[in-house]
């Protein structure tokens, strides 16, 4: 099975979420991992050039972090593929032409196992698939976002006061013993 | 200003949700139904612009049984001026969006208003689809709309705080939270929207098929029973700590 991940960052690094579903993805067949690179997540600029890579690559997935930019990247791209689509799953498996997938549904009151037909849209929920020790950092491509797609004005970033105070946890991975 | 949210009925969020005996759906018999909660955040913010320009028009749909009505209702009795109803028993999520594309290219209204999820399903799809079958822009997670000169300023909530996006009219935004917290219906409000008439379609008369991709549930099951709590005790605050962290990370994996 062919995959094409959708690569993040947070800084300059790649998100956690991107490296687990790159293994995963490695796991399944063959990767193609891209970063869509632009100044900021917008819908439109990033649908079109990531149509465009799907419409070459041809995968029979198209996996993302299920961040608050791959969930909503993720659900548009999937509208404009026509393809299914299921966000925030917590495992994935190759069935014959579909995929069975696990996803906590109604608030986690609930786990289903769900088939869903390739070609395929998947967000997958940061931290379910815990990294393997050693595993390999991804090759990541970079594409531009189709600026030529957006329709919006970006105004500007309004920080919150509060968020200066709180305590990043995202280097407490590498200092636990 | 003429606003238009698609609503979902969903189980009430005080519900015990229970596998049904198939073993492939949840228990539906005599539980209470409700507008999803991102729903109501939307009609919220719809409401409180109305609250600001009494001049602003708030209009709800929605695509589902017949049930839904009373969801319908709901946002009624809160406020909203007119409902509308498309039956529809287990149309794929595109259908749902193609449906509600028609009901909008009727209404014309300038801003579309989505929850960003649904409670039920969690998937966050309809919003940007919806946006996509209209060939609309669309932000993702706000939580405050302010109208400008030739547009909308909208507010997506983000790691850290703001950004700010201005979006020409018609335009679409999922809701992640409205400033207040959604107000509950009056008496005044639920006697009114009583007598309020809500036309119903059925999706085959707009000319859409309920078919798509979608999935089908092979199981569902309840989640797993919960472990006993473990209390750290030993050492000082700093040694507690790092027994902490360790099993934050390793056996809770939320590190």
């Amino acid at each position: 099975m062919k995959t094409l991940v959708v690569a993040e960052r947070k800084g300059t690094d790649l998100r956690r979420v991107t490296l687990e579903i790159s293994a995963k993805a490695r796991e399944l067949g063959e990767a193609t991992v891209v970063e869509i690179a632009g100044e900021r997540y917008s819908a439109l600029p990033f649908v079109s050039a990531l149509a465009k890579k799907v419409e070459s690559e041809k995968p029979d997935l198209v996996l993302l972090g299920a961040t608050l930019n791959g969930r909503d990247l993720g659900a548009r791209l999937a509208a404009r593929l026509g393809r299914a689509y299921a966000a925030d799953v917590t495992d994935i498996r190759v069935a014959g032409n579909a995929l069975e997938l696990d996803k906590p549904m109604y608030a986690g009151k609930v786990r289903a196992k769900l088939r869903l037909e390739l070609p395929a849209v998947v967000s997958v929920r940061p931290g379910a698939m815990p990294l393997k020790e050693g595993a390999e950092a991804p090759q990541v491509e970079k594409i531009d976002a189709d600026a030529s797609a957006e329709k919006l004005t970006f105004v500007k970033l309004a920080a919150t006061a509060t968020a200066t105070k709180r305590v990043s946890l995202s280097g407490w991975v590498r200092r636990v013993p | 200003m003429k606003i238009l949210i698609p609503l979902k009925q969903v189980p009430d969020s005080t519900v015990r949700v229970k596998v049904a005996p198939d073993g492939k759906s949840i228990a539906t018999d005599g539980i209470t139904w409700s507008i999803s909660p991102y729903d109501e955040y939307a009609i919220e913010m719809a409401l409180e612009r109305k609250d600001a320009d009494p001049s602003t028009v708030v209009v709800v749909v929605t695509v589902g049984p017949a049930r839904s009505r009373d969801a319908l209702r709901q946002a009624l009795a809160m406020g909203c001026d007119e409902a509308s109803l498309v039956t529809a028993d287990n149309a794929a999520p595109l259908a749902v969006a193609r449906a509600l594309a028609k009901v909008i290219e009727e209404a014309k209204p300038d801003l579309v208003l989505c929850g960003k999820q649904a409670s039920d399903d969690d998937q966050g799809f309809v919003g940007p689809a919806l946006a996509e079958t209209l060939g609309w822009p669309h932000v993702a997670t706000i939580t405050k709309v302010v109208p400008q000169d030739g547009g909308v300023e909208l507010w997506r909530e983000v790691e850290g705080g703001h950004e700010v996006w201005k979006a020409p009219l018609p335009a679409l935004a999922t809701v992640h939270k409205s400033e207040k917290e959604p107000r509950y219906p009056s008496l005044p409000g639920i006697m009114k929207a009583k007598k309020k008439e809500i036309p119903e379609r059925a999706l085959s008369a707009l000319g859409v098929d309920a078919s798509g991709p979608t999935w089908t549930v092979v199981s569902m099951e309840p989640p797993p029973v919960r472990g006993g709590g473990k209390i750290l005790k030993d050492g000082d605050a700093k040694q507690i700590a790092q027994q902490l962290a360790t099993a934050l990370r390793d056996e809770a994996k939320v590190l």
